[in-house]
C-alpha cells in the first residue's frame, strides 16, 4: 500500500482561539515495502503525522492517499473501518491499552472486531504469539501477569492479528533495557521482510533510525525539513544538532576525529565497523609516510 | 563519610510468585554521592526503590534512613528524608496546577501557608519552572514534567532522591534538562542521588555503581571498575559504552590503545598521541 501526502496541513480546534496549527506543507511519498524512521524534537509534529496514516485524524488541508483511499481535507470520510485494519498503530507504551483477562482474549479482540469468527481468531492465536517471540504458556495467564516487555509484545500481536500492510510504530522500545530494544527492533525488521510490510517508526533514537531505516524523515516545528538515506541525513551533523536531535554515536565521534586530525571521512560513519575501517586506513597511510 | 542509606541483607517475594524479586542485598549510599544502579528489566531495580520509601516492606533484612530503621511506624520520617520520582511523568500529578502540585505533598505534612508558598516558589526557580506556576501539568512538555515532580520532592527538603528510571521516557533534550537539575541540587544542596537507570551516559557520569541481575548485586563500584567487566555485563543484557567497545575493537584490529576509555575525548586523544608518533617515527 503506498502512503502519498500531498500539501497536507492540520490545525486543533479550527475556528477556536485556541486554533493551533501543528503541521503544515507535508509533501510525502512512503512506497510500499519501505521502512522509514521519522524523527524530531518534541513539539515537531510526529504525532500528529503518524495518526494522519489510519484516518484518525484528517487533514484541515490537502490529500492523504492510503492504499486505494483518499482522504481530502473538508470531506468528512466514513468509511474507515477497513483501513484501520490495513494500517495498524502501535502506540506509545501500548501495554497501557491491554484489558482482557488473558493474554489470548486480548489479541483475539482486534480481528475479532473486525469480524473474524471467536475460533478462527484463537485457533490463529499460536501464529501470533510466535510472530512477536512469546512462548505459548502465556496463552492462558493474565496480562497483568507478564513482565513490561512480554505485555508490549503481547499489545503488539493484538496489532498483528488484524494482518496489517503498514505498520506504524510510535516509540515501540521506549523504557526497554539494551537487550529488550534489540530484540524489539530485530523482530521489526524481521516481520517487515517475511511480510513485506511498510514500517513507518517514530523514534528519538537516532541509532535506531541509522540502523533500520532505509530512509529518515527529519520533523521540525510542524513540517518536514530533511528526508533521505541514513548516510544523507547523517552527513550534516550540526544541522542535527541544531534541531535538537542526538546524533549516533559512531558519527559523534567521527567528527571528533575529524576535528582533532583535521581530515575529512569520505562517508558518514554509521556504525562501530565503519569507524573502525577509517581509522585503519588512517593509521596504515601514516605508518607509509 | 556519612552514611545516608544503609540497606541490609534485603529479600523480597512478590506474593503468589515462587522466586524472590531480591535475595540479600546489602550496600550503602554516603551522603552527596550519586549512585547508579542499573540492571535488565526484572532484575530487581524498582522493586528496590519501592523497598527503600516503603511502599513496599521487605520479606527479611533492614533498611536505615539517615539513621532511623524503617517500619511501619517510621515511614512517614523516612519520606521526609527521601524522595522519588517515577518514570511516567503522566502518572505522578495530583494537582491542577503546577503550584497546586508542588503544594499537594506540603499540605499532607501541616506545613504553614507562608512557609508552604515560600518552599513552592524556592522549588519551582530550582528546576527552572517559576514561570509556569498556574499552569496545567498535562500541557507541560515530558521534561518539563519531571521537573515539576522533582520540585514537589524537593519542596519536602529531603536528603536524598530516588530517580527510577525518571529520564527514560524524556527526549533527549528532556533529560539533560532533568540531569543538570539534579546535578546542581546536589551541589547546591549536598543532596545524595540514587538513580535507575539504563541510560549509559549517565551511568559513565557516576561515582559508583551498581548492578543488579536476578534479585542480586552483581557487582559494585565506580563506572570504570564496572565497564571493565565487559562481557560479562553482556551476559546480563547491559550494554556497554560506545568508546569502550570502540577501545577494545581497535585493539582487536591492531591499534594499539591502552586503556578502554568512557569519553570520546579521552579515545580521540590517545589515538592522536599514537597517530602523532608514528608518524614522527615515520618521517624520521
Amino acid at each position: 500500500m503506498d502512503i502519498v501526502f500531498r500539501d497536507v496541513e492540520h490545525r486543533y480546534q479550527m475556528n477556536t482561539p485556541f486554533e493551533k496549527r501543528a503541521l503544515y506543507d507535508i509533501h510525502m511519498d512512503i512506497p510500499n515495502g519501505s521502512y522509514v524512521a521519522v524523527v524530531g524534537h518534541t513539539g515537531s509534529g510526529k504525532s500528529t503525522l503518524l495518526q494522519h496514516l489510519n484516518g484518525l485524524l484528517q487533514p484541515t488541508k490537502g490529500t492523504i492517499h492510503l492504499g486505494n483511499y483518499t482522504i481530502t481535507a473538508g470531506k468528512k470520510e466514513k468509511h474507515l473501518k477497513p483501513l484501520r485494519k490495513k494500517v495498524g498503530i502501535v502506540f506509545q507504551f501500548p501495554e497501557h491499552q491491554l484489558f482482557e483477562e488473558t493474554v489470548e482474549k486480548d489479541i483475539c479482540f482486534g480481528p475479532i472486531n473486525f469480524g473474524m469468527n471467536a475460533e478462527e481468531a484463537k485457533a490463529r492465536v499460536g501464529e501470533w504469539l510466535a510472530l512477536v517471540g512469546l512462548p505459548e504458556e502465556v496463552r492462558h495467564k493474565s496480562p497483568f501477569a507478564l513482565s513490561g516487555g512480554q505485555m508490549r509484545r503481547v499489545a503488539i500481536a493484538g496489532v498483528l492479528a488484524m494482518d496489517p500492510e503498514v505498520l506504524v510504530l510510535d516509540e515501540p522500545t521506549a523504557g526497554l533495557d539494551p537487550r529488550g530494544r534489540k530484540e524489539m527492533m530485530d523482530m521489526f525488521a524481521k516481520l517487515q521482510r517475511k511480510k513485506h510490510m511498510t514500517i513507518v517508526l517514530v523514534t528519538h533514537s537516532m541509532e535506531e533510525a541509522a540502523r533500520y531505516a532505509d530512509d529518515i524523515i527529519v520533523m521540525h516545528q510542524g513540517t518536514i525539513v530533511r528526508r533521505g538515506a541514513p548516510e544523507h541525513i547523517f552527513r550534516h551533523v550540526d544541522d542535527l544538532i541544531s534541531l535538537g536531535l542526538d546524533v549516533p554515536e559512531p558519527v559523534l565521534f567521527q567528527r571528533a576525529i575529524e576535528q582533532k586530525f583535521g581530515v575529512q571521512f569520505h562517508a558518514p560513519c554509521l556504525t562501530m565497523e565503519d569507524v573502525i575501517k577509517n581509522l585503519q586506513t588512517l593509521f596504515t597511510r601514516v605508518k607509509r609516510i | 563519610m556519612e552514611v545516608v542509606v544503609r540497606v541490609e541483607n534485603i529479600s523480597f517475594q512478590y506474593v503468589n510468585e515462587q522466586t524472590y524479586a531480591l535475595q540479600h542485598v546489602s550496600f550503602q549510599v554516603y551522603k552527596g554521592e550519586w549512585v547508579t544502579i542499573v540492571g535488565h528489566n526484572g532484575s530487581g531495580k524498582s522493586t528496590l526503590a519501592k523497598l527503600l520509601i516503603g511502599l513496599l516492606p521487605a520479606t527479611s533484612g533492614t533498611i536505615h534512613v539517615c539513621g532511623i530503621p524503617l517500619n511501619e511506624q517510621t515511614v512517614w520520617d523516612v519520606r521526609e528524608r527521601l524522595g522519588i520520582v517515577f518514570q511516567n511523568p503522566d502518572n505522578q500529578f495530583v494537582g491542577t496546577t503546577v503550584q497546586d502540585d508542588v503544594a499537594f505533598g506540603l499540605e499532607n505534612r501541616g506545613v504553614p501557608k507562608n512557609e508552604m508558598v515560600k518552599r513552592i516558589n524556592e522549588a519551582l526557580k530550582k528546576v527552572g519552572m517559576e514561570n509556569f506556576i498556574n499552569d496545567e501539568p498535562h500541557r507541560l512538555s515530558g521534561g518539563q514534567k519531571q521537573r515539576v515532580a522533582i520540585a514537589s520532592a524537593i519542596a519536602l527538603q529531603p536528603n536524598i532522591i530516588i530517580l527510577d528510571e525518571a529520564t527514560s521516557m524524556l527526549d533527549p533534550s528532556g533529560k539533560k534538562e532533568v540531569l543538570q537539575v539534579m546535578q546542581s541540587l546536589r551541589r547546591e544542596r549536598d543532596m545524595t542521588v540514587i538513580s535507575i537507570t539504563h541510560d549509559l551516559n549517565e551511568v559513565a557520569k557516576a561515582d559508583r555503581v551498581i548492578v543488579m541481575n536476578k534479585g542480586k548485586i552483581a557487582l559494585e563500584g565506580t563506572p570504570k571498575h564496572i565497564f571493565a567487566h565487559g562481557s560479562k555485563l553482556e551476559e546480563m543484557g547491559l550494554d556497554l559504552p560506545f568508546p569502550l567497545q570502540l577501545s577494545q575493537r581497535l585493539k582487536e584490529n591492531h591499534i594499539p590503545i591502552t586503556t578502554d576509555h568512557l569519553t570520546i575525548e579521552g579515545l580521540v586523544s590517545e589515538l592522536w598521541t599514537l597517530y602523532s608518533a608514528m608518524s614522527n617515527t615515520a618521517t624520521k
